[in-house]
C-alpha cells in the first residue's frame, strides 16, 4: 500500500511537467500577449500606447525571449516554490491565489456538503422505492436539475429572489456597509451564500442522486443483500449497512474530482454572483493573457486532480476490503 | 446649484475614459455566455417593449440635440438637496489591485476619486484647471509654464512642484511599469522638466507638440514624500493604500469585491458633495444590471441592447452620448485589390448608410459624414462646409456597378466579379462583444453582394485581432476589411498620427497600412500647431484629405448610454456626456437618502 502510494506520487512529477509544457505551449500559441491585452484597454482609455511603450513593457516582462527560455525561467521559479508575478495585477501570484482560494473553498465546501447530504439519502430512497410516485418525482427532478444550465438558474434566482423580491443581495460575499455586531455580519454573510449555493447544489444533487440511485439498484438484487434480509435484519440495517456501503464505489470515483471543483470553483456561478474566487480569477487571467496566473491555476488544478484520483483509489480499499494495491 | 456650477469651472480629476469597448469586451470575455446572459436578463426586464415607435422617438431626440437631448428630460431629481449619501458605482474590468495611478492597469475609480492631474477636460471637451491653476506656452511654443494650486495630500503634507517632478521622474524611470512614458515624450525623446519654485513647473519641449497638454491630462500626480524611499514602486504597499490630493480618501479595499472611499473635507476645490463612494467589482454588466435594479448601484454604463429597458424607467435616467469616433469600414491598404481607389469607391457607394445606421443602432445613431463623431468632443475638428461623405459617395448601386465594370471587373459564373483570375472576394473582420458590429457585417455583406462583391464575415476575440494588427508579416487577404473604429484618435485630442501616419505601419499602429504623404504632412502640422484656431483649420483640411483618399469609410456615430439613478444629484441636466462629467467632477455628485 505504502509503496503504491509512493509510486503514484512519484509519477505525478513527470505528469505535471507534461501538463505544464502543453499548457505553456498552448498559451503562447494563442494570439495576443499580456501587453496586447493592456493595449486593448489603454486604447479604449484614449491613451494609445506607442510602440516604444509596448516594447518597454515586453522587455520588462521578458516576453521577447525565446519561448523555451521563458518556459525554463518559469520552471526555475516554480521549482523554488515561486509562481512568479501576475502581469495583470503586479503582485505575486501566490498572494493573489491566497486571497481568492479560501472564498472559493467556502462556497464549494458549503455546496458540496449540502449536495451530499441531500443527494445520497434521496438517491437511496429513489432506488429503494423504485417506480413509486416518490421515485418518479425524484427522477423528474433529476432530469430537470441536470438539464437546467447553471447560468440560467443563477440568473433566474438573481432576478426573482434578489431583484424582484429583494430577499438576497445580488453580488459579492458581503456588503460594504453592515451594521455593527457579530450577528449583523453573520446574517449579511449568510444571505450572500444562499443563491450561489443553490445554483451549484441543484445540478450537483441531480447528478449525485442519479449515480446513487443507479448504483443502489445494482447492489440491491445481490445475494448478500438477500442473505442479510434472510438473516432477519431490519430493512434499515440491510439498506444502510449492507447495500449502501457496497454502492459507494462509483460515488467515491466522482468524489475524486471534488477537490478540483473546490479549487476551480464554478466559473459560471462565480461570474454571475461576482463571487471573489478562483473561477473569476481564472477567466480574467485568461482573457488578459496573464500567463503566470493561468499557469499557477492549471498546475494547481492538475495536482489536485491527481491527488483526488489517488485519494479515491485509496478510499476504494477502505470501503471495499477486496481491493488490493499490490 | 449655481455655486456648484461656478465651482465646476475650476475642478479636478478627469482621466481614463474606459469605453463601451473595454467594458463590453470584458463582459463578454468573462461569461462566455454573456450575450446569452444579456438576452435572458433583458427578456426578463419588464420594460423591454422596444417598439419601432419608441425607437423612432428617441432617434428624433438624439438627432435634434445630440445625446444631450435624452438627458435633458432627466434633470437632477435631487437638485433641491445639497449633498450627502454614498454613491455606488461599479467596474467590470476586474480587480487588478493597483491603486497607484501611474502604474499600468491601475484601478480607474481610484484614479478619479483619490488623485488629481495637472489639467483636465470638462464634460464638453474643454481644457480646465486641475492641480495647475494656469498654464502658458512661450511664444515659440517650446516652453510650457504651469502654476500650481495650494493643496494638501490626504495625510496633511503640502502638495508642491516637487511632487510633479517626482511623478514625471518615476514615469521616465525604466523600471516603472507604466504606459505613460510616451505622454512625456515628443517624437521618441523625453521633454525636460524643472521647478523654479514650489508652485511652478516648467516643461521644455524639443519641438512644438499640440497634444502635449492632453498627455498631461492623463497623468495623475503621486506624492513624493511617501514614495521616494520605496524600493520598488511597482509593488509598493502604496498600491493598496494610495494617498492623493483628490476629493475622496480610500478607506478599505476588499479584493474582487469593493473599494470604499470617504470624503476629503480639506479638498482644495471645496468640500465634496457626497459622504463617500463605493465602487464594486462586478464580473459583468449583467451582474451590474441586477444590482442596479435592486438599488445597490447608482450608475452603470449600459450596452445598447440593455438601454430600452431603462428608457422609461421611473427610477433611472438614461444619459445617452455619442461615441467619440465613428464606427467605420476600414480597408487594408496593403491588399492588392483594395488599394485601388475605384474598388473602395464602389464599395462606399454600394452601402446604404442610412438604413445601416437606423437598423443597427435602432434609430439612435447618427450617420457619420466626417472624420470625428458628430456632437462628440472632437466635433469642432470636423469640416462641415466641405466634407460630406454622403455627397461624395452617394448610395447608388448602379453607379457602383458601373465603376467596377469600367475598371474591368466582370461578373463571373457565380455572380462574383473577377479580373485576371482574381475575384472580388474579401474577409470582413470585427471583434466579439458587439451585436451591433455583427449586424454591420451582415448588412455590408448583403450590400456588396448586390454589386458582385463577395464578403466573408468573421468575428474574432479582441486580443486575437490585436495580435494580427501588429504582425508585419500578416497576409492582407486575412483581414481585408474590418468593421470597428479605425483610425482611433485620442478621446479629446484629434491627433491620428499613430494610426494614420506612413511611418507607423505594423508593427506600429497604422495596422491598415494606409500611407499618403499629403496626409502625413497634415498630421504633422496638426501635431505642431499649438494655437487652437489654427489647429482646427489644419484638421478641417485633414477632413477633406481623408474624404478624398478614403482610408476608411465612416459609417455611423454610435450612441452609448449611462443609466443613472434619479437619487443622484449634482448632475447638470445639459451635460453632453455623463461619462465625462462623472470623471471630471466626481466631487459634485451626491445621493439623496
Amino acid at each position: 500500500m505504502t509503496a503504491y502510494i509512493v509510486r503514484r506520487l512519484l509519477w505525478m512529477l513527470p505528469l505535471l511537467l507534461g501538463v505544464s509544457i502543453i499548457c505553456f505551449a498552448m498559451l503562447k500559441r494563442a494570439p495576443g500577449d499580456p501587453v496586447g491585452a493592456m493595449l486593448a484597454e489603454s486604447r479604449d482609455s484614449g491613451k494609445t500606447m506607442t510602440l516604444a511603450d509596448r516594447e518597454r513593457l515586453r522587455e520588462q516582462l521578458g516576453l521577447n525571449r525565446p519561448v523555451y527560455l521563458q518556459y525554463l525561467d518559469w520552471l526555475k521559479l516554480v521549482a523554488r516554490g515561486d509562481f512568479g508575478t501576475s502581469t495583470r495585477m503586479n503582485q505575486p501570484v501566490s498572494t493573489i491565489i491566497k486571497q481568492r482560494l479560501p472564498n472559493t473553498m467556502k462556497l464549494a465546501g458549503v455546496s458540496l456538503l449540502l449536495t451530499l447530504l441531500i443527494a445520497i439519502p434521496l438517491g437511496i430512497i429513489s432506488a429503494v422505492k423504485q417506480y413509486s410516485l416518490t421515485d418518479y418525482l425524484l427522477t423528474t427532478f433529476n432530469f430537470v436539475g441536470i438539464s437546467i444550465p447553471q447560468f440560467w438558474l443563477g440568473l433566474m434566482l438573481l432576478y426573482f429572489l434578489s431583484v424582484k423580491i429583494g430577499w438576497f443581495p445580488v453580488n459579492g460575499m458581503h456588503s460594504a456597509y453592515v451594521g455593527p455586531g457579530f450577528w449583523a455580519h453573520f446574517k449579511d454573510s449568510a444571505l450572500h451564500y444562499v443563491l450561489p449555493v443553490i445554483s451549484i447544489t441543484v445540478a450537483g444533487v441531480a447528478g449525485y442522486m442519479r449515480y446513487q440511485r443507479a448504483s443502489m439498484l445494482e447492489v440491491m438484487p445481490q445475494d448478500y443483500v438477500r442473505t442479510a434480509r434472510a438473516k432477519g435484519l431490519s430493512e434499515r440495517i440491510v439498506i444502510l449497512k449492507h447495500a449502501w456501503r457496497n454502492s459507494l464505489i462509483p460515488i467515491i470515483t466522482l468524489l475524486g474530482y471534488v477537490l478540483v471543483i473546490m479549487v476551480e470553483g464554478s466559473v459560471v456561478v462565480e461570474n454571475i454572483f461576482s463571487w471573489p474566487g478562483m473561477g473569476q480569477l481564472a477567466v480574467a487571467s485568461l482573457t488578459q493573457r496573464d500567463y503566470p496566473t493561468v499557469m499557477a491555476i492549471v498546475l494547481l488544478s492538475a495536482t489536485l486532480i491527481l491527488i483526488g484520483t489517488l485519494l479515491s483509489d485509496i478510499l476504494y480499499a477502505v470501503v471495499d476490503p477486496r481491493v488490493r494495491f499490490d | 446649484m449655481d455655486d456648484l456650477l461656478v465651482r465646476s469651472l475650476i475642478q479636478e480629476a478627469t482621466s481614463r475614459h474606459y469605453t463601451r469597448r473595454a467594458i463590453l469586451r470584458r463582459a463578454v470575455a468573462l461569461g462566455l455566455t454573456a450575450p446569452a446572459i444579456a438576452a435572458v436578463l433583458v427578456a426578463c426586464g419588464n420594460s423591454s417593449d422596444n417598439t419601432p415607435t419608441a425607437a423612432g422617438g428617441t432617434a428624433a431626440a438624439t438627432s435634434a440635440g445630440a445625446a444631450a437631448a435624452t438627458s435633458a428630460g432627466a434633470g437632477t431629481a435631487a437638485s433641491g438637496s445639497t449633498g450627502g449619501g454614498i454613491v455606488n458605482a461599479n467596474t467590470t474590468l476586474g480587480d487588478k489591485g493597483i491603486g497607484n495611478p501611474i502604474i499600468d492597469q491601475s484601478e480607474y475609480w481610484t484614479e478619479w476619486l483619490v488623485f488629481n492631474k495637472l489639467v483636465k477636460y470638462d464634460d464638453k471637451g474643454n481644457q480646465i484647471p486641475d492641480l495647475a491653476k494656469e498654464w502658458k506656452y512661450s511664444d515659440d511654443s517650446l516652453t510650457l509654464t504651469l502654476t500650481l494650486v495650494e493643496a494638501k495630500w490626504h495625510d496633511g503634507e503640502p502638495f508642491t512642484s516637487a511632487d510633479v517632478l517626482f511623478t514625471f521622474d518615476k514615469i521616465k524611470d525604466e523600471n516603472t511599469k507604466t504606459n505613460y512614458a510616451s505622454r512625456l515624450q515628443v517624437g521618441d525623446k523625453f521633454v525636460t522638466w524643472e521647478a523654479p519654485d514650489d508652485r511652478t513647473v516648467k516643461i521644455t519641449l524639443t519641438e512644438p507638440y499640440a497634444p502635449f497638454l492632453y498627455g498631461l491630462s492623463q497623468i495623475a500626480i503621486i506624492p513624493k514624500h511617501i514614495l521616494e524611499k520605496s524600493s520598488d514602486i511597482n509593488t509598493d504597499p502604496f498600491n493598496k493604500q494610495p494617498v492623493g490630493t483628490g476629493p475622496y480618501k480610500l478607506v478599505e479595499w476588499q479584493p474582487d469585491q469593493y473599494i470604499k472611499y470617504e470624503r476629503n473635507d480639506d479638498y482644495f476645490m471645496g468640500k465634496p458633495a457626497a459622504d463617500g463612494w463605493t465602487n464594486f467589482f462586478m464580473a459583468n454588466t449583467d451582474a451590474g444590471a441586477a444590482a442596479l435594479d435592486k438599488g445597490d448601484l447608482d450608475m452603470m454604463f449600459t450596452p445598447p441592447e440593455m438601454q430600452p429597458r431603462y428608457e422609461k424607467s421611473p427610477d433611472f435616467v438614461l444619459h445617452n452620448y455619442v461615441y467619440y469616433t465613428p464606427i467605420t469600414l476600414a480597408f487594408n491598404h496593403k491588399h492588392p485589390i483594395l488599394k485601388d481607389m475605384t474598388v473602395r469607391k464602389a464599395i462606399a457607394q454600394a452601402i446604404d448608410k442610412k438604413t445601416l445606421t437606423d437598423t443597427v443602432t435602432k434609430g439612435r445613431g447618427l450617420i457619420a459624414n466626417n472624420q470625428y463623431a458628430t456632437t462628440g468632443p472632437l466635433d469642432k475638428y470636423n469640416n462641415y462646409k466641405e466634407v460630406d461623405y454622403q455627397k461624395e459617395y452617394p448610395f447608388d448601386v448602379e453607379a457602383a456597378k458601373k465603376l467596377l465594370d469600367d475598371a474591368g471587373w466582370k461578373p463571373g459564373g457565380d455572380g462574383i466579379r473577377e479580373k485576371d483570375g482574381q475575384k472580388l472576394s474579401f474577409t470582413l473582420l470585427t471583434y466579439s462583444g458587439f451585436t451591433e458590429y455583427m449586424n454591420d457585417q451582415v448588412i455590408i455583406q448583403e450590400s456588396l453582394k448586390q454589386i458582385g462583391i463577395e464578403v466573408t464575415p468573421s468575428v474574432l476575440e479582441y486580443t486575437t485581432l490585436e495580435g494580427m494588427w501588429h504582425d508585419p508579416n500578416g497576409k492582407p487577404e486575412d483581414r481585408a476589411m474590418e468593421v470597428q473604429e479605425w483610425p482611433h484618435p485620442f478621446e479629446q485630442d484629434p491627433d491620428v498620427y499613430s494610426e494614420l501616419d506612413s511611418k507607423n505601419v505594423p508593427p506600429g499602429d497604422d495596422y491598415m497600412w494606409f500611407q499618403d504623404p499629403d496626409i502625413d504632412k497634415l498630421i504633422e502640422q496638426g501635431r505642431t500647431t499649438v494655437d487652437q484656431a489654427a489647429r482646427e483649420d489644419v484638421y478641417h483640411q485633414l477632413d477633406v484629405a481623408r474624404l478624398k483618399a478614403l482610408p476608411a469609410l465612416p459609417l455611423y456615430c454610435a450612441v452609448d448610454g449611462w443609466v443613472v439613478s434619479k437619487k443622484l444629484g449634482g448632475i447638470p441636466a445639459d451635460t453632453p456626456s455623463f461619462r465625462w462629467y462623472q470623471r471630471a467632477f466626481p466631487e459634485k455628485i451626491f445621493k439623496q437618502a
